[in-house]
């Protein structure tokens, strides 16, 4: 009775969720893979189709983690090694739980074979050491000493070992029985993945375009049990002579909408190169974030700001955008910045109530009579026609920001008005009177 | 008497088989209020939203400023929605601009040099229902090319702007209004003082409706358009 009190208030505070969470598995698996010119990063990508953990093992091998792969073991390890057959990288292969220990296995000649964690440790002590990852220096003196195999290394105590042949010693040997598995895959796991085998080549952007459905369908699905919106996505397709093609697609603002993404990747198709076809497509999000979902507007209501988003995503992959935001700057052409279009710029503070409506990004040159050196300009030409001044406000001199340097000229801005009655923003870049002063229209008022 | 109802009878036949083409449909329609004397000349009473116009520019001062000013009234009307200036070379200024009451938080300028593009990027803007308005600089779209634009400015209830220079002989269009934008002198004006920014306006055509012309202001202290009286008409026969 007493127990069962203790225990209530226990099953409260702690969720029952908890226990339904998968185990993780008691050890982890990995496969170790020797060959010819196989410790590349562009073997190492290829082999992202079979596992998303991929690492290049000591400038000697790959080495994949195999560890929840659906497929058996024994299955998976004669169709990793056709694979790179076919992709021109015949390789040998061991597929164990302790990457050092496969590494010097590898080594010493064995076939390629499944190693269960106790073949695996009943194997090791017969390991001559010359297979073991010691520079030859090591190897030779461990011989002289007589010591010729694991069992025999490990017997020794291990600080005179240390203590005689250095770190390196006592760092094989931990790894060796798995104290220790360095592993730096060379891309970080994306955790949202959908891929996909096709037995027959995918060939015709029909095909292609109907594969990436059912692929963003799944990726949708994960993403909505854990509640993400993907901002980055990566379309890996593998061709069956061992290339592959990668297309990345960014978006605005997270979604997890397949109809969106649909849209998005359908027009990227076009830049996929099938080939003699694409066997297996993967489709990651590789960056993601929360994404809560939102009840739809009714009528009436703010629109929501999905539909912009997507607007936006889909506009930008045919033209560029961009938003203005105001910069601290009293020169004309710093007074704005372009920001992302995906973000809310703050307002404009009016600085003078006269600035034009468009600043040329190419000024237009303009010729200028006047009638002192620094009264306004009563005639300005403009190429081959001659506009005669109306009216004219200023001067409104701008001096340059000195603290960038002395390229630019100080200019006097006018407001003037033509006889047709435009209005244009035109400024003197440089003093009044100078030889090399010149007048440019900047902008229409 | 007969002829009024005459022309009653066609215009309800014509908004059977298009809604968006019959200026019968005016009372129900979202409006843009521009000055209370144009309002009234229009067969909208207003500048109707979920439509396209087209605004031809005597001066590149003036037209900007008119269509501006119709995208700060559609910023107003259309809260929340956001505002496209789509050109080869987008080189809006927030700095003028937010003279007119055109504010920069809501405005995307959008880089698009070939003009197909352009019309691409106007009618997937007219079409999302969290665009206010769009604004097209120099773009010629033939009467498909503008009938689409009208038909998705429809779908999604935001106004779509053809801002282009000034021509002659404009030729046919497809948008519910045309508007010629000239500058003038202002009212207040010195040969020191240039005063408020005033326009000749046109209304070269109107579906449904009929032409016009007056002399405007804009009376930035209170943020609105300022008719002066109509316009010595010149210009108009033109159209």
């Amino acid at each position: 009775m007493t127990a069962r009190t203790l225990c209530l208030p226990l099953f409260k505070t702690a969720p029952r969720v908890m226990a339904e969470l998968p185990q993780p598995q008691a050890t982890r698996r990995f496969l170790m893979l020797h060959g010819e010119g196989l410790a590349t990063p562009r073997a190492a990508v290829w082999a992202l189709r079979f596992s998303p953990l991929v690492g290049i093992w000591r400038e000697e091998g790959l080495l994949i983690e195999t560890t929840g792969l659906p497929e058996p073991e024994g299955a998976l390890l004669p169709r990793v090694l056709a694979g790179f057959v076919r992709a021109g990288h015949p390789a040998r292969g061991l597929l164990g739980s302790t990457p050092a220990a496969l590494a010097a296995l590898l080594r010493a000649g064995l076939e390629p074979q499944v190693l269960t964690p106790d073949q695996e440790a009943a194997t090791l002590p017969r390991l001559p050491v010359s297979a073991l990852a010691l520079p030859d220096a090591i190897i030779t003196a461990l011989h002289r000493l007589g010591l010729r195999d694991v069992a025999a290394l490990e017997a020794q105590p291990r600080g005179p070992l240390a203590r005689r042949f250095g770190p390196a010693m006592a760092l094989e040997l931990a790894a060796l029985r798995g104290a220790i598995a360095p592993f730096t895959p060379i891309r970080p796991p994306p955790v949202h993945v959908a891929a996909r085998d096709f037995l027959s080549p995918l060939v015709t952007a029909p095909g292609l375009e109907r594969a990436i459905g059912t692929l963003i369908a799944t990726l949708c699905e994960g993403l909505l049990t854990t509640g993400e919106g993907a901002r980055v996505l990566s379309l890996t397709a593998f061709r069956g002579d061992g290339s592959w093609q990668e297309l990345g697609q960014g978006l605005g603002q997270a979604s997890r909408e397949p109809a969106h993404i649909h849209r998005l990747l359908a027009r990227r198709v076009e830049e996929l190169r099938p080939e003699l076809g694409f066997e297996r497509l993967i489709l990651a999000a590789e960056v993601t974030e929360t994404l809560t979902p939102r009840q739809a507007g009714l009528p009436g209501e703010e629109v929501p700001r999905e539909e912009l988003a997507a607007l936006l995503d889909r506009l930008g992959q045919r033209v560029t955008l961009w938003r203005l935001a105001p910069h601290a700057s009293h020169w004309p052409e710093r007074a704005v910045q372009r920001v992302s279009a995906f973000a809310t710029p703050p307002g404009f503070i009016l600085l003078s109530p006269w600035r034009p409506l468009r600043l040329l990004r190419h000024p237009l040159a303009l010729e200028a009579v006047a009638l002192l050196p620094d009264a306004p300009p009563s005639l300005l030409r403009l190429g081959r026609q001659s506009h005669r001044i109306t009216r004219a406000m200023g001067p409104e001199r701008l001096e340059p920001e000195w603290w960038r340097g002395h390229s630019a000229r100080p200019r006097d801005y006018y407001v003037v008005q033509t006889q047709s009655g435009a209005r244009w923003w035109v400024c003197r870049s440089g003093m009044p009177g100078a030889v090399d002063a010149r007048w440019y229209l900047h902008g229409f008022i | 008497m007969d002829r009024l109802a005459l022309m009653a009878g066609l215009r309800a036949r014509i908004a059977r088989f298009d809604p968006g083409l019959a200026a019968g449909s005016t009372n129900g329609r979202a409006t843009l209020p521009l000055s209370p004397e144009i309002d009234a000349h229009l067969p909208w009473n207003g500048l109707p939203l979920a439509g396209l116009h087209e605004v031809l520019a005597a001066e590149p001062g003036a037209g900007i400023g008119f269509s501006a000013l119709l995208l700060a009234r559609a910023q107003t009307a259309l809260p929340g929605r956001s505002v496209l200036w789509i050109a080869g070379e987008p080189d809006a200024y927030p700095p003028g601009l937010a003279q007119l009451g055109l504010s920069a938080a809501g405005l995307v300028l959008v880089r698009a040099p070939r003009p197909a593009d352009a019309l691409w990027a106007a009618e997937e803007g007219l079409r999302c229902p969290a665009i206010a308005a769009v604004l097209v600089m120099n773009a010629t779209p033939d009467l498909t090319a503008a009938r689409r634009l009208q038909l998705a400015a429809e779908t999604g209830g935001g106004i779509g702007l053809l801002l282009r220079g000034d021509d002659a002989n404009p030729g046919p269009t497809a948008a519910l209004t045309r508007w010629r934008l000239s500058a003038r002198a202002a009212t207040d004006a010195s040969p020191h003082h240039l005063g408020e920014p005033a326009w000749d306006i046109s209304l070269l055509r109107a579906r449904g409706g009929r032409p016009g012309a007056w002399a405007g202001e804009w009376d930035a202290m209170r943020g609105e358009l300022r008719v002066l009286g109509p316009a010595e008409t010149t210009r108009c026969a033109r159209a």
